[in-house]
């Protein structure tokens, strides 16, 4: 946008007269990434698209809270979210109206709502970072999430605090996998091993990337490890928990739903074919934050590291009661990982 | 003109402000305690039946006290020092050091903390701290040199001759406490009310958490909640932090209250630093490298692309970086300027008339008007929501073609309702050194209200309204929370920011960090270069 088409809205937009969008998104994937998306419909089909972002320091959280407290007058049509189970929680609550997109084909039925109120889509993998200046020899990198409560790495990993995001989900679907006797030693495994428990996946990823620090491994997303691949870093990732009989690695998928009571149905649901559509899981694969489309229709993303869906061993986790148990969860982990001991 | 209507035309401004400050301010707050006590059709204490019973809850008040305390300490040692060198002595460069102390204010506490994370890994309690302090001097200096300038010269002669000059100066330190105390004050609550530093800079084994970012947290929880007790825990959670906060505003407005405002002091005799010159010039340069050097230094380093390997720093890469972050993010540029532009201008335009009623002892308002700053400003924004997005509201304004919510003005007003105290106490302090005598002469003669007002009170208030635009327009541009939960708040230069940096684009982030400062700067920049005056009045 040009300056001279700002000045010339401007007034318009002060005095809360503009004319209103075709379709109202709000969006937890990052502008970088969505915006290109955005505009790429609105060329399509000739839609204005209102899309209001979250601030990453707010992770998701903003958003979520806004339909949560607009739900009496909705003023979002759809929720693009950068993951599941924030979304899957405002169905439970009866926030989404279902709709079946036929783009939706193809996706797997462990990433699609029983009741068609969400749909997953391009995801990100929760992955370890190494460095490979401070570890070159590959036989020597950890395997597992095991891996972090082994005396071996006391103090050289990290992993950031499971109170929001993909950490959350990971770790509270990881204690529904393990039953709380098991998660629970293994938490205090972390704890006892020196585990540092740092702010987000970016930090926990800055922190293996500069080989000045101890840090030598760490649990992040697909999308951190790749920002840190295409700046040239020393790093390396490696997908977790791939042996026989191991459980896997996490899959957390983008996810898009109608919101209900939405003032403009007809296009959002014209929006979330679109979303939905093999040609922006593509895109998003393509970008730089390498999401690992569901489809295996779909290219993958460039990244030789970054595996292609099928070729490896997927965690399987439910995101229902991942969702259900996250309100639980998330006031223990308060108390475990940032309240005073 | 019938003077009944002239009283009526006088009255119109304090109306709008007082209209203002209700439905901005009082009622998104009121409404939002008040959902804690009505539950299912009925008035109840239910909710608040956990209230403080956590010991983690008591711990974390204990914590952000001592947090605020340390830092208060800090910035109350780093403010004075600096009031002192640069009123009292012959320091070199003293007038330019007086500009420099309010530097920090340009710089956004989460940038300072991301600089000097970057520049000295700098963590834990006491990094923390520090850097809180640093960011909170500019409340002590501004008030201790309002302190130390405001005291009458002759009396302090007067005793240096009676009782020698450690008398004179202990006289004068005396005299000049309730603003140091106001200023500390001022630091403590900036302290205790940020969530962003002290959750930025986790460090290992971190075993404390501060009051501010369990609310946050709360507020976070609140997302997933289904219980209506998770919902409204944040705003129940969140009571003692603003009686807190409350507290130490009442008690820096009661000891600012105590200050003799001369306006016309006979000036204070210069001290010869002698010895302690290289002291007053290190502890100067000190201050303005930590404060603003540094972050600067970072954020250009950023620029060049230190955080990266594909290609070594150089200006080349800096200047790519400029034209990346434009190419994609020019609309939140303008959004930040223009919005930090009509933020000022309205924060003038409502605090002015509350300034002036405060003055003519309706001193109640001169408290009320803090009320903005005392709730965390995830709470202040979700009150807006409730209320600008309520049936009553879509009812009233939406059916009638004006969406207050989705619109600019919402953003607008909201934040000059969150900043509304720094304007009113700048505005109250200048409009309370006119004499009601002056007034009344000006009425005397014939003047009614608007002559009077634009006459009389506007050139005499202008360079505090001046003061107090900027400070608004300087806060508008780094306030991220309140910005991200109004709809049309959502394109700013300080969001943009936090997103850019969390996905790696450390060198577009910078870029657009370096032209928010710049764009805080410029304006007194400007003015000091053209008038040759620093802004007054910030007190």
């Amino acid at each position: 946008m040009n300056i001279r088409s700002l000045l010339t809205v401007l007034p318009f937009v002060l005095l809360g007269c503009a004319e209103e969008a075709d379709v109202t998104l709000y969006v937890a994937l990052d502008e970088e990434h969505s915006k290109q998306i955005v505009r790429r419909f609105e060329e399509e089909t000739g839609l204005t698209v209102n899309a209001r972002f979250d601030a990453e320091a707010q992770k998701t959280v903003g958003l979520v809270n806004a339909i949560r407290q607009e739900a009496e007058n909705p003023r979002c049509d759809v929720f693009w979210n950068n993951e599941l189970a924030h979304t899957v929680a405002l169905g439970q609550l009866g926030l989404l109206e279902p709709y079946e997109s036929s783009s939706a084909a193809g996706i797997p039925a462990q990433y699609r709502s029983a009741e068609n109120t969400w749909t997953g889509f391009a995801s990100r993998a929760r992955v370890l970072i190494v460095n490979t200046e401070a570890l070159p020899d590959r036989g020597e990198w950890p395997t597992s999430v095991e891996d972090f409560t082994d005396p071996k790495w006391r103090g050289k990993c990290a992993v950031a605090r499971p109170l929001t995001g993909t950490t959350l989900t990971h770790f509270t679907a990881l204690r529904e996998r393990l039953g709380e006797a098991r998660f629970e030693e293994w938490v205090q495994g972390m704890i006892d091993n020196d585990v540092q428990f740092l702010q987000s996946n970016g930090a926990t990823m800055r922190s293996t990337a500069d080989s000045s620090n101890e840090i030598v491994f760490a649990l992040t997303d697909t999308d951190d490890f790749h920002v840190a691949l295409s700046k040239g870093l020393p790093v390396s990732c490696v997908f977790p928990d791939q042996g026989e009989g191991q459980m896997g690695t996490m899959l957390i998928p983008n996810s898009i739903a109608l919101i209900k009571g939405g003032p403009n149905a007809e296009n959002a649901k014209r929006l979330i074919d679109f979303v939905l559509s093999e040609q922006v899981e593509g895109l998003l694969a393509a970008a730089k934050s390498a999401q690992i489309p569901l489809r295996a229709s779909v290219t993958p993303p460039p990244s030789e590291q970054i595996l292609k869906i099928g070729s490896f061993r997927q965690m399987e986790w439910d995101p229902e009661a991942t969702a259900s148990a996250l309100a639980d969860r998330i006031g223990e982990f308060q108390d475990r990982f940032s309240g005073s001991r | 003109m019938n003077p009944r209507v002239q009283s009526l035309i006088a009255r119109v401004p304090l109306l709008g402000s007082v209209s203002f400050f209700v439905l901005f301010v009082v009622a998104p707050i009121v409404a939002m305690y008040w959902q804690t006590f009505w539950y299912e059709e009925r008035f109840t204490f239910e909710l608040w039946g956990d209230f403080l019973q956590k010991p983690d809850d008591r711990e974390a008040i204990w914590k952000s006290i001592r947090m605020g305390l340390l830092a208060t300490g800090i910035a109350g040692v780093v403010g004075t020092s600096l009031a002192w060198f640069t009123t009292r002595t012959d320091l070199p460069g003293r007038s330019i050091f007086a500009v420099f102390g309010v530097a920090p204010l340009v710089v956004p506490p989460i940038v300072l903390a991301m600089s000097w994370s970057d520049f000295a890994d700098m963590n834990g309690f006491f990094g923390c701290s520090s850097l809180l302090a640093i960011s909170n001097t500019p409340f002590v200096y501004v008030l201790a040199r309002r302190g130390l300038t405001h005291f009458d010269g002759h009396a302090y002669e007067a005793a240096r001759l009676a009782r020698g000059r450690s008398a004179a100066e202990r006289m004068l330190l005396r005299s000049a406490l309730p603003e140091i105390g106001a200023g500390c004050l001022f630091a403590f609550v900036f302290v205790v009310c940020e969530h962003g530093t002290p959750e930025f800079l986790t460090v290992k084994g971190k075993t404390w958490i501060t009051y501010a970012e369990r609310v946050y947290g709360l507020w976070g929880k609140s997302a997933i909640g289904v219980d209506r007790r998770d919902l409204l825990s944040p705003i129940i959670a969140s009571l003692p932090l603003v009686l807190l906060i409350l507290t130490a505003l009442f008690a820096a407005l009661q000891l600012r209250a105590r200050t003799d405002l001369r306006s016309d002091p006979a000036p204070l005799p210069t001290r010869s630093l002698r010895r302690l010159r290289p002291v007053g010039v290190l502890t100067c340069v000190a201050f303005l490298g930590v404060s603003l050097i540094v972050p600067l230094v970072v954020m250009v380093r950023w620029g060049m692309g230190s955080t990266q390997k594909v290609e070594p720093m150089s200006i080349a890469r800096l200047q790519r970086s400029f034209e990346q972050a434009y190419d994609q993010d020019l609309s939140a540029v303008v959004n930040s300027l223009t919005l930090g532009v009509f933020v000022a201008i309205t924060l003038v335009l409502f605090a002015w008339p509350l300034a002036r009623a405060t003055a003519r002892r309706r001193g109640r308002l001169e408290g009320l008007s803090l009320l903005g700053l005392a709730v965390p400003v995830v709470l202040f924004g979700s009150g807006q929501v409730l209320i600008w997005n309520s049936s009553f509201a879509n009812d009233v304004l939406r059916e009638n073609g004006v969406d207050l919510y989705d619109s600019f003005v919402l953003v607008v007003l909201g934040f000059a309702g969150r900043f509304l105290p720094f304007a009113v106490l700048t505005l109250c302090t200048v409009t309370r050194r006119v004499s009601p005598a002056v007034d009344e002469a000006a009425r005397s003669s014939g003047r009614g209200p608007v002559a009077r007002a634009l006459r009389l009170h506007l050139p005499l208030g202008l360079p505090a309204a001046a003061s107090a635009a900027y400070l608004g327009y300087v806060l508008a541009l780094r306030e991220l929370d309140l910005a991200a939960m109004l709809p049309a708040g959502n394109d700013t230069v300080v969001r943009r920011v936090s997103n850019i940096v969390h996905f790696g684009g450390e060198e577009p982030g910078s870029a657009l960090i370096l032209t928010i400062l710049l764009a805080a700067i410029l304006p007194a920049a400007l003015h000091w270069i053209l008038t040759g005056r620093r802004m007054r009045g910030l007190s």
